[in-house]
């Protein structure tokens, strides 16, 4: 179980990166898209 | 802390991550459409072909896998879904015909998505935690697949960006693969003690549940709530340009949407552990209809669509704790994914005829204005629909309680 607690912090801390350096780089555009949530 | 609270906040946790990673990375699928099109020299509807078939095999495949995770687990259950979805997203990386695109993007997406989404998931927290805090454990879980929605759609277009769109897909893949070993997250939580009590045939249980006249209009109302979000969700956009406001405004009302749905998916889990959960859904659908109303008949601004965004994403996924938490309360937890996976059926239908209706409306009217007045109907029919539900147990749950420490 240590494997896997260990995984799911460093999934977390790999989401918050992916989404941080996403709105850096791509929010503005991705405004500029047009996609829908649904 | 003691041992049955740590393995019920251990799977919480659990939860929360796999639905942000499932949810998350379904929700960025429209960023593929344009690349995959012009790459291929497809039309639009070969793309949304397959994502229409994902919908709805997504709705007729959840009943089964949540019989499945009421059965043998909702970890293994998890850990098969995690790999239909990983699997189906290698291959539409590599898909080039339009058949293999509806094979991977529709039949293995949709199927994983089933496995790895609302029903399974927070039938294992809903399993996992004692009633009074099931609720809002179910709002904060639901919550976190929101916050995933959100946060993880300028990722996917950075991946795309950077890698192209099939390195990107393949990229998602491994996020999601990611799923399979997480999956042991949702083991080993203690049952209530009410589930000793209620073994039930998978018959006896469909039977109970469709016999149930709280279960149908709940499944009804449920319908709505699919309707509604995918309608705004896929035309609100044009709307909004057909009204003469620029197109960066459908997005930001989108965006609003998908933020403040956070919020509201909290906050409604956690309104459900204290008030009756049907008059909740009631009250929610009642707001609906007089925010859509008041969004359709007074003059539209920049300011009044940013408005209705806030006010919808308040009331966005806020139905889905309340309406697994009912589905929970009424039959037990025993059977609580396959249940909450027929619910969710009704969900998908009703999505896809939000997001079809809307279309065929108005190719053949040249407006949405007809989809709009049926949304403000069809929220009033929900809050009567729900209102009438009482929120108590079938006679099989009022008799005396057992304990047990089966596993999850």
């Amino acid at each position: 179980m240590a494997v896997v607690r260990w995984l799911a912090i460093v999934t977390v801390l790999g989401l918050t990166a992916l989404a941080w350096w996403g709105w850096q780089h791509g929010g503005l555009a991705l405004l500029q898209l047009g996609v829908g949530m649904c | 802390m003691n041992s049955a609270w740590r393995n019920s906040v251990w799977i919480l946790l659990g939860s929360s991550l796999i639905l942000a990673v499932s949810l998350g990375v379904r929700h960025g699928f429209g960023l593929f459409l344009s690349p995959m099109s012009t790459d291929f020299g497809w039309g639009r509807e070969v793309f949304a072909f397959a994502i229409a078939l994902q919908n709805l095999i997504w709705g007729l495949a959840q009943p089964v896998t949540g019989a499945l995770a009421d059965r043998f687990g909702a970890a293994r259950t998890v850990l098969v879904g995690g790999i239909f979805y990983a699997v189906g997203l290698v291959l539409m990386a590599m898909a080039d015909t339009p058949t293999s695109l509806s094979l991977s993007a529709g039949l293995l997406i949709g199927i994983g998505l089933s496995g790895t989404s609302f029903s399974v998931i927070l039938g294992a927290v809903g399993q996992a935690v004692p009633e009074e805090k099931r609720s809002m454990a179910m709002g904060i879980a639901a919550a976190a697949g929101s916050f995933g929605q959100f946060a993880m759609l300028p990722g996917t277009l950075g991946l795309i960006g950077w890698l192209g769109w099939s390195s990107a897909l393949l990229a998602l893949g491994l996020l999601v693969a990611l799923i399979v070993p997480l999956a042991a997250m949702l083991r080993g939580g203690a049952r209530p003690a009410e589930t000793a009590i209620t073994q039930q045939s998978l018959p006896e249980a469909l039977r109970e549940a469709l016999g149930h006249s709280g279960f149908r209009l709940l499944a009804l109302g449920f319908f709505v709530c699919g309707f509604q979000v995918v309608f705004i969700g896929v035309h609100l956009p044009a709307y909004l340009v057909d009204q003469g406001l620029p197109a960066v405004a459908g997005t930001t009302v989108l965006a609003l949407v998908g933020l403040f749905n956070v919020v509201g998916t909290y906050t409604a889990g956690w309104l459900g552990g204290c008030y009756s959960k049907p008059k909740l859904l009631a009250t929610l659908y009642l707001l609906r209809a007089v925010v859509i109303g008041a969004f359709f008949f007074v003059p539209l601004t920049l300011w009044t669509a940013y408005g209705f965004g806030i006010a919808m994403g308040l009331l966005w996924l806020s139905t889905v704790p309340l309406t697994n938490g009912t589905v929970a309360t009424l039959f037990g937890v025993r059977n609580l994914s396959m249940l909450g996976g027929i619910v969710f059926l009704f969900h998908q239908l009703g999505s896809f005829c939000g997001g079809w209706l809307g279309g065929w409306v108005y190719d053949r009217t040249g407006s949405y204005d007809l989809v709009w007045q049926i949304s403000i109907a069809l929220s009033l029919m929900a809050a009567a629909l729900n209102w009438p539900i009482r929120e108590q147990p079938v006679a099989r749950l009022c008799t005396p309680l057992r304990t047990s420490t089966e596993g999850v």
